[in-house]
């Protein structure tokens, strides 16, 4: 299964690659990685959808990971992908706007590895 | 007997002693003063004898720095002890007379001088004749301008902290709360970080009594009870009886009664102790209040029949009304008696029969006046000026600092997610070692070599990880202090480019945390071959701050109304020329309308909202800009399109 991460911040990638490096290596989880939301957008339009799991940063220039959830929900309707955003600011507006936008979880950054790992096992099931 | 068990009537014994057998003139007046000072902080009137007796002696015998000394003493002591002010009044004028006229420049002396305004200044203040107490200031502060102390700093410093404190508390009762608290704000900063208690006290005194004056009764109460365990600290009873007072005062204004009352009483029990006359009788007329309030007529009554009678004894009206009149009775008799020497040379030379000369004497004397007369009133006005301009000085360091410390407070918020970012990293790369050292450790044992080394491998990239993203954080504090941190004014060789990124990302994050619906791209096209600059980095980056943030504003203005493919982007560039540097800023706003442009860098024109922004932004960039580092500032723009600003600054200053 294909788990896209989008994030402004580079390092984010080779994070996961380590933290998650028993689960690629067993095949369980596949990642891919965006920078911005339009490179997200761009990923999942040529790769047809192929990713059922998104994992948005909110804060980044350009569009915003809020916006970026507005997009995948009302365009890929069939079937929705499972979108989780992840921010430093925790704060209730945000956390509102993600659940109002449709998000299906809400992470906040520093991000609890272990936490994550068992929420995306169940959710992948 | 009993009295040896006292170390201070130990002192007096021992001074009584050496008195008894002592045969010099100045010994003697020295001892004698000595017991004055003793007596008088026993409140014992044995103080004005000896006194008394001193300033005979040492008039008689022509010692004039002893004879001014101990006016000074004896005048202090009818101030403090006996709050006879009419007499303290005319010692200290005398002492102001004499110290002019001997012209004596040593320091003693000069204390004298400048002690003596100061007291003055605070009878004034005790009669309630605020505006002659405020004279009596700046008296010390033109004393202090013209260089007074100034080949002894610590003088000076001591001069200018008692200064400062006094123009405060007057600045309180004359209702110009802002300049007040200017000056007792920086004295505060400055007490604070010398740890000295006396000065914090005051000050944070002097604060409660500006903010009650604006009726803002809980910063007033907060400075006040903050201000009481620095007094005890320092041993001021007296500064620690005054905090009772204003305390019990401010919890009568704001209808706290048993409040009032109880910090009335601890007021009144340490006046007691301290035989003060003065704080007994404000003790008592708070006291009579509060008890009237309580509905007790009968303590109200008591109390406040104990005031009068102190007052009485103290200041009747006619007493009050003489200090007024004193200084211009003086001046009469100074003309007078100038009169009555200029009639003696006349009688003289109409004796002589020297009539042309003494017309020509007369005619020559009118001119001189003339002449002295309009070089005075020219004085005068020079005085007032330099007055103007000091006060125009304060009220811009006063502005600078607010203005800095708003940009500063934007920044805090954005600053703190800068510096989260690279922790997180720091935090989780160092957790993924710590796993991947125990499956080295694992690999090892089973004897998988080739996979431990690739292990090993993974660990020392994420060691870079880790050292990268310290140094991020530590690069963002250090911005931060650089930033907070008043300008050195020291040039120093700065990347331009660093500086540039730096403020782009701090304003950006800045704006972010204050808004949540914020969001713009940023561009960013840096001339790598930029070398550094000779400039005050801190002043620099206030400059960049200013304009990004400035820019993040502008096209999340143009937002609000655009339709929705509007792309709200701020773009930073550096180019190098010839001899310095180019900075560019350009966001894709609304642009500045034509009418605005030539007001744009003029002090305190703002167009944003009111209390969105104090209009000083840009004109101190200019000034920074162009009189600092012989730059140039300017700014470009199509209405509904775009802005550029563009600095330039040369290598060569």
């Amino acid at each position: 299964m294909k788990i896209l991460v989008v994030d402004d911040e580079m390092d984010v990638q080779m994070l996961f690659e380590q933290r998650f490096r028993k689960e690629i290596r067993n095949g369980e989880m596949q990642f891919a990685f965006a920078y911005s939301g339009e490179e997200a957008l761009n990923y999942l339009n040529s790769h047809n959808h192929e990713a059922v799991l998104i994992l948005s940063d909110i804060n980044m220039p350009g569009m915003s990971g809020l916006q970026l959830l507005q997009h995948i929900k009302q365009q890929y309707s069939t079937p929705p992908p499972v979108v989780m955003m992840i921010t430093a600011y925790g704060d209730a507006d945000n956390y509102n706007q993600a659940m109002k936008l449709g998000a299906d979880d809400f992470l906040t950054k520093p991000v609890d590895f272990i936490e994550l790992k068992e929420k995306l096992k169940t959710k992948l099931v | 007997m009993m009295s040896a068990a006292y170390p201070q009537n130990r002192r007096i014994d021992s001074l009584n002693n050496l008195l008894r057998v002592e045969t010099r003139d100045t010994a003697i007046i020295r001892l004698q003063l000595n017991l004055g000072v003793e007596y008088g902080e026993q409140f014992n009137d044995s103080a004005m004898i000896f006194l008394q007796d001193a300033l005979q002696r040492s008039i008689s015998g022509r010692h004039r720095q002893l004879e001014i000394l101990t006016r000074h003493q004896l005048a202090y002591y009818y101030n403090s002890n006996k709050s006879d002010y009419t007499t303290a009044m005319d010692l200290y004028l005398k002492n102001l007379e004499m110290v002019k006229q001997y012209n004596d420049t040593s320091l003693v002396m000069r204390d004298m001088h400048f002690f003596g305004l100061r007291d003055m200044g605070l009878i004034y203040e005790r009669i309630k004749d605020y505006d002659n107490a405020q004279e009596y200031n700046y008296r010390m502060r033109d004393l202090l301008n013209s260089g007074y102390f100034s080949k002894e700093p610590r003088y000076h410093d001591r001069s200018r902290k008692i200064l400062f404190n006094r123009l405060g508390s007057v600045y309180v009762y004359l209702g110009k709360l802002d300049s007040a608290q200017y000056y007792f704000r920086s004295l505060l900063h400055e007490g604070a970080r010398k740890y000295d208690p006396t000065m914090v006290a005051l000050t944070s005194m002097g604060l409660g009594n500006v903010f009650k004056a604006e009726g803002k009764t809980d910063s007033s109460a907060f400075y006040y009870h903050a201000a009481m365990p620095s007094s005890i600290n320092a041993g001021r009873t007296d500064i620690y009886n005054r905090i009772l007072l204003a305390i019990a005062e401010l919890y009568f204004q704001n209808k706290q009664i048993d409040s009032a009352y109880y910090y009335g009483h601890a007021a009144l029990a340490v006046a007691r102790k301290e035989k003060s006359t003065a704080r007994m009788m404000t003790a008592e007329e708070i006291l009579a209040k509060v008890y009237n309030a309580k509905g007790k007529t009968d303590s109200a009554y008591l109390y406040l029949h104990e005031s009068i009678q102190l007052n009485d004894s103290v200041a009747g009206t006619e007493k009050l009304m003489a200090i007024q009149n004193m200084e211009s009775k003086r001046e009469f008799k100074q003309q007078q008696e100038e009169r009555d020497r200029e009639q003696a040379i006349r009688e003289y030379q109409s004796r002589v029969q020297f009539y042309g000369l003494a017309a020509l004497l007369l005619f020559i004397s009118i001119v001189a006046v003339i002449l002295y007369r309009s070089n005075r009133q020219k004085h005068q006005a020079n005085l007032q000026i330099e007055r103007s301009l000091h006060e125009l000085k304060n009220t811009q360091t006063q502005l600078i600092h607010a203005e800095k410390m708003a940009s500063l407070g934007e920044l805090t918020a954005g600053i703190a997610h800068e510096i989260q970012n690279p922790l997180n990293f720091v935090n989780n790369f160092s957790e993924l070692n710590t796993e991947l050292i125990e499956e080295m450790k694992e690999e090892l044992g089973k004897g998988n070599s080739s996979v431990a080394i690739e292990i090993a491998r993974d660990i020392s990239e994420n060691e870079k990880k880790i050292n990268h993203h310290g140094k991020r954080a530590d690069s963002i504090v250090k911005g931060m202090l650089q930033h907070s941190r008043s300008s050195s004014g020291q040039k120093e060789m700065t990347d331009v480019n660093v500086l540039v990124d730096e403020c782009l990302r701090l304003s950006y994050h800045g704006m972010r945390a204050k808004d949540k619906s914020f969001n713009a791209k940023m561009e960013t096209h840096f001339d790598a071959s930029a070398t550094p600059l000779l400039i005050i980095p801190q002043d620099i980056g206030r400059v960049l701050l200013n304009l990004f943030t400035n820019a993040f504003y502008a096209v999340m203005q143009k937002a609000k109304n655009a339709p929705a493919d509007f792309d709200p982007c701020v773009t930073a560039s550096t180019i190098r020329e010839k001899d310095g540097i180019t900075i560019q800023v350009k966001d894709n706003g609304p642009g500045v309308p034509q009418a605005v442009m030539d007001k744009i860098f003029q002090p305190f024109f703002t167009t944003k909202p009111t209390g969105e922004g104090t209009g000083l932004g840009l004109s101190m960039s200019y000034d920074i800009i162009t009189k600092e580092h012989g730059g140039s500032i300017s700014v470009e723009s199509k209405e509904g399109e775009f802005a550029v600003f563009t600095i330039f600054l040369p290598a060569k200053p």
